[in-house]
């Protein structure tokens, strides 16, 4: 019972947490500098590990569904599986899985510190509103920056599933390329910007509410840290259903 | 309403309770403008939370608190956030410096927040340095900093801009004698030559005379401290006694109070000394076998 209500009292902190953030978005001061600050913080300084995650990941797919298709017969559509796979489903989500292991922590964790060290009421002393200051930029730089990635993700996880099909399956650049073309339609690549925009927002409150809610000192920050990445990977899962559900009646059809 | 004629801080009758425990119990004060309140009292006996809610981190369940004249408890966080800006500074107990900026950039955040000019912002940034004695350290990291230099930079971020009123929570805790007069000296510069309204929160009770019996004096070569034979006015001593208001008068009356909370405060030891007779001694056993034996 004490679980449910703790789980509703999070959720009231949670949706006030995203009215003050709304509310005052607009609002001057805007911290435009803290925001390019946080977009390179945030989004640029993940850029290797999307690099990395991308290329790997279209490789993988290329190589595991290579013999399959030579099986039916049709392994000149190699390129349109990887793309649609990639654009869909797998840039997003792994994208931001990894955003939420890497940026999501570190918020969690920077807040928390701040938090337990008092900074944040020093912040409020010196008349900074603590949301405006350090919430809604790294909700800005998120949701910005998390489609951005997304973008980098699908196109070199295409390249990686390129030269897999080069050098493993002696498929042609041309053959491939011109596959993957097929999938690149423009409801497809706004479906695949959706999804990381409402990822990169569910990462960016996450790991601030947890930081911000964090109590028990150095040990507190360690748990707020862990239970970021847990709800946000978990939420990024289950969000990413509905979302496929929703776009796949709203936009891309039966 | 006159406003040069209303006081700094006024407490009207405030309570304020956390589950179960009353911290504070219709507490009333008031703070003159370029006066000194200094809070005492035990462990838990309210101090901090007299000062968060003179800032207004909390709001009282009863009575009123007021900063030159306006009612904080009814304010909106954005009004209290232009007062705090505007009017306010804290030094809190534990280091509370941004980590990760630079000396500069901790004494210049108030500034910065406010979008002054970066000419303003650097004038008024190395005057407050100057002032804490910290103007060769600009380009440090907050974590390079001694533990006093540290306290020095907490008071410099607090003081940039001058506000009139400035909160202390035992702003020499964990401070090496030396270095915590230095912090004191600072407080009383701050008071005298710059007329700022404090309330000074403190288990050192050495510090309440030293703070009433000093005074900043301004001369060609700069500012020195001087003692003074009686007592700085608009010096008082508030004490708290498990969130009521125990005491409050001059440091003279303090000192002389025969008020049981007073010389409870003024003569803890002996309790002390009778607490720790109650006390088993787990080694009386291991004792007296080492007697027999002999």
């Amino acid at each position: 019972m004490n679980l449910i209500i703790r789980g509703i009292i999070q959720v009231q902190e949670i949706t006030l947490l995203i009215w003050r953030v709304l509310r005052g978005i607009f609002r001057p001061p805007l911290y435009l500098r803290e925001i390019i600050r946080q977009m390179d913080v945030l989004g640029f300084g993940s850029l290797t590990i999307i690099l990395l995650t991308g290329f790997f990941t279209g490789a993988v797919l290329a190589l595991n569904t290579g013999n399959t298709l030579q099986k039916f017969g049709v392994q000149s559509v190699s390129g349109q599986l990887v793309a649609t796979s990639l654009i869909r489903e797998l840039g997003p989500v792994l994208t931001c899985l990894m955003l939420a292991g890497r940026v999501g922590s570190g918020i969690a964790a920077e807040l928390g510190s701040m938090l337990v060290s008092e900074q944040i009421d020093a912040m409020r002393a010196l008349g900074s509103d603590p949301i405006k200051k350090l919430v809604t930029p790294r909700i800005v730089a998120l949701v910005t920056m998390a489609p951005a990635l997304t973008v980098i993700c699908d196109m070199v996880g295409t390249l990686g599933g390129l030269l897999a099909a080069i050098s493993f399956q002696g498929q042609a650049s041309s053959v491939y390329m011109s596959s993957a073309k097929v999938a690149v339609t423009y409801n497809e690549i706004l479906g695949g910007l959706i999804k990381p925009t409402v990822f990169g927002f569910v990462i960016a409150i996450i790991g601030c509410y947890k930081g911000l809610s964090t109590t028990g000192g150095t040990v507190g920050v360690g748990r707020s840290t862990t239970q970021s990445v847990v709800v946000s990977s978990i939420l990024i899962i289950a969000v990413d259903f509905v979302l496929s559900k929703l776009i796949l009646s709203l936009l891309l059809g039966p | 309403m006159n406003f040069t004629q209303t006081s700094a801080i006024e407490f009207r009758n405030v309570s304020i309770s956390f589950d179960d425990t009353q911290a504070l119990r219709n507490v009333s004060f008031t703070l003159p403008r370029g006066g000194m309140i200094c809070v005492t009292g035990d462990s838990r006996s309210g101090k901090s939370v007299l000062l968060r809610l003179a800032i207004g981190f909390l709001r009282p369940d009863e009575g009123e608190v007021l900063i030159n004249g306006q009612d904080i408890t009814v304010m909106e966080e954005n009004d209290l956030l232009a007062l705090r800006r505007e009017t306010m500074g804290m030094v809190f107990q534990e280091n509370a410096l941004f980590t990760g900026q630079t000396v500069y950039e901790n004494a210049a955040y108030r500034l910065t927040d406010r979008d002054w000019p970066e000419d303003k912002i650097e004038g008024a940034v190395v005057e407050v340095l100057t002032f804490v004695g910290l103007q060769d350290e600009l380009d440090k990291q907050a974590e390079e900093l001694s533990g006093g230099m540290k306290r020095r930079l907490e008071l410099a971020r607090a003081l940039i801009g001058w506000p009139s009123i400035m909160l202390f929570d035992e702003p020499t805790s964990g401070l090496d004698p030396i270095n915590a007069q230095h912090v004191l000296d600072l407080i009383v510069r701050a008071r005298d030559i710059h007329g700022i309204s404090s309330i000074f929160v403190t288990k050192a009770l050495h510090e309440i005379p030293y703070l009433a019996k000093h005074r900043a004096v301004e001369s060609k070569a700069g500012s020195h401290i001087e003692k003074i034979s009686g007592y700085v006015p608009d010096v008082r001593v508030l004490l708290l006694d498990e969130g009521k208001l125990a005491f409050f008068g001059s440091p003279q009356e303090f000192a002389q109070s025969s008020l049981p909370e007073v010389q409870h405060m003024l003569h803890p030891v002996t309790e002390a000394i009778h607490g720790e007779l109650d006390v088993d001694d787990p080694w009386q056993q291991n004792r007296k076998s080492k007697g027999d034996l002999e």
